[in-house]
């Protein structure tokens, strides 16, 4: 039977467990995510938060209804260095993405790695038709990273969120199906 | 009291209303933006969800009727949610089809928008809707809205996949519509 695939030699997505509650503490809290931590609404986006918040964070990723939340674990010690997202909300057609990497560990490959693996997860194991990601303004590398990958820009969402004394966009990019194929293929 | 524009009013949900609601609710045009729903609502669910709605000071999202002023007929409903105070909220707008083209949905489009940057203090008003669904992008766009994004092929409605629209209109754009009105709210 087929299987989607979600390891390397080097890192492996796999569900959240309770006990990762101190490694995503660890990892959300760093300065660099702060504004970026593409967890839901409800917590806290920028401030510090308590241990016991990571645990809520990761109850409610696993209790998601459309869409799940896997955690990025090195294979060396199976520590937790990130976070892999995918939710469609009200149409499974267009699920949004979001993948984050804890700062000592990027620019390694990783992020590329995880978001093929959601990309190949969601075009081929579900009804996926236009995957999405939403960047905000300031984040230049991830949004250099989006059009590496392939996403083109679909538009602005303006005023997403404050941050620093000023209102900041969202920029939306998404890729359809056959591009990503024609993309896998090329490659 | 009541929201009042030139035309209609936006006003509480009542138990006559009822019967109104599920009728936009089961029909594919204006059941809201999904449009993906089975048009078997009942009743005594429409019933329920009205019921179980409870007091709250914490409220991120509401819905009013639209009545018309003159004869206080209720021709459709209007809705705000995933409000974030003071910042952003989203509209959401049904009309039955024998009041399309009176120009009710403008008027109570126009009377949410008032309260919403007037009482509320919001700084962007967003919305969501389907490139093929021409009628709802020019009543926003009639109100100032601008397409902020657009989704390809990311719905499928009518046979036919069509691209997620965003819509988005900022607080000074509103003002800058409507000279005979003064913010007074200071940037931030």
């Amino acid at each position: 039977m087929v299987q989607p695939e979600f390891g390397s030699d080097t890192i492996a997505l796999r569900p959240f467990e309770p006990g990762d509650a101190p490694g995503l503490y660890a990892y959300l809290t760093h300065p660099e995510l702060a504004g970026r931590r593409y967890i839901p609404w409800k917590f806290e986006q920028t401030l510090p938060f308590p241990l016991k918040t990571a645990g809520d964070i990761i109850e409610d990723w696993n209790g998601m209804e459309n869409g799940f939340c896997l955690a990025v674990t090195l294979k060396t010690d199976g520590s937790l260095i990130g976070h892999a997202r995918a939710g469609w909300g009200w149409d499974a057609l267009m699920p949004e993405v979001a993948v984050v990497i804890a700062p000592p560990h990027q620019r390694k490959g990783f992020g590329r790695q995880v978001l093929s693996w959601l990309l190949d997860y969601l075009f081929d194991f579900t009804v996926a038709r236009n995957v999405s990601n939403g960047i905000e303004e300031w984040n230049a590398p991830a949004l250099a990273f989006a059009q590496r990958l392939g996403f083109s820009q679909a538009g602005v969402l303006r005023r997403v969120a404050y941050r620093g004394g000023w209102f900041y966009d969202e920029h939306l990019y998404e890729i359809l199906k056959p591009e990503w194929r024609e993309r896998n293929h090329a490659a | 009291m009541p929201l009042e524009g030139q035309k209609i009013r936006l006003r509480e949900v009542r138990e006559s209303d009822l019967p109104l609601l599920l009728a936009l609710r089961n029909d594919l045009e204006t059941q809201g933006w999904s449009q993906t729903l089975p048009t078997d609502y009942t009743l005594n669910m429409v019933r329920k969800q009205y019921e179980e709605e409870t007091f709250s000071f914490q409220r991120n999202r509401a819905r009013f009727v639209i009545e018309t002023i003159d004869s206080e007929e209720v021709v459709g409903n209007m809705t705000y949610y995933s409000l974030r105070s003071r910042h952003e909220v989203t509209i959401g707008i049904a009309i039955a089809r024998q009041f399309w083209s009176a120009g009710l949905a403008y008027d109570a489009q126009e009377t949410l928008l008032r309260f919403l940057f007037e009482e509320l203090g919001v700084r962007v008003v967003r919305l969501w809707t389907t490139g093929s669904n021409e009628k709802a992008i020019a009543l926003a766009e009639r109100s100032g809205f601008q397409v902020s994004a657009r989704l390809r092929e990311a719905v499928f409605r009518r046979g036919q996949l069509a691209d997620n629209v965003m819509m988005d209109l900022l607080r000074e754009e509103y003002y800058a519509s409507h000279p005979e009105m003064e913010d007074h709210l200071p940037p931030l």
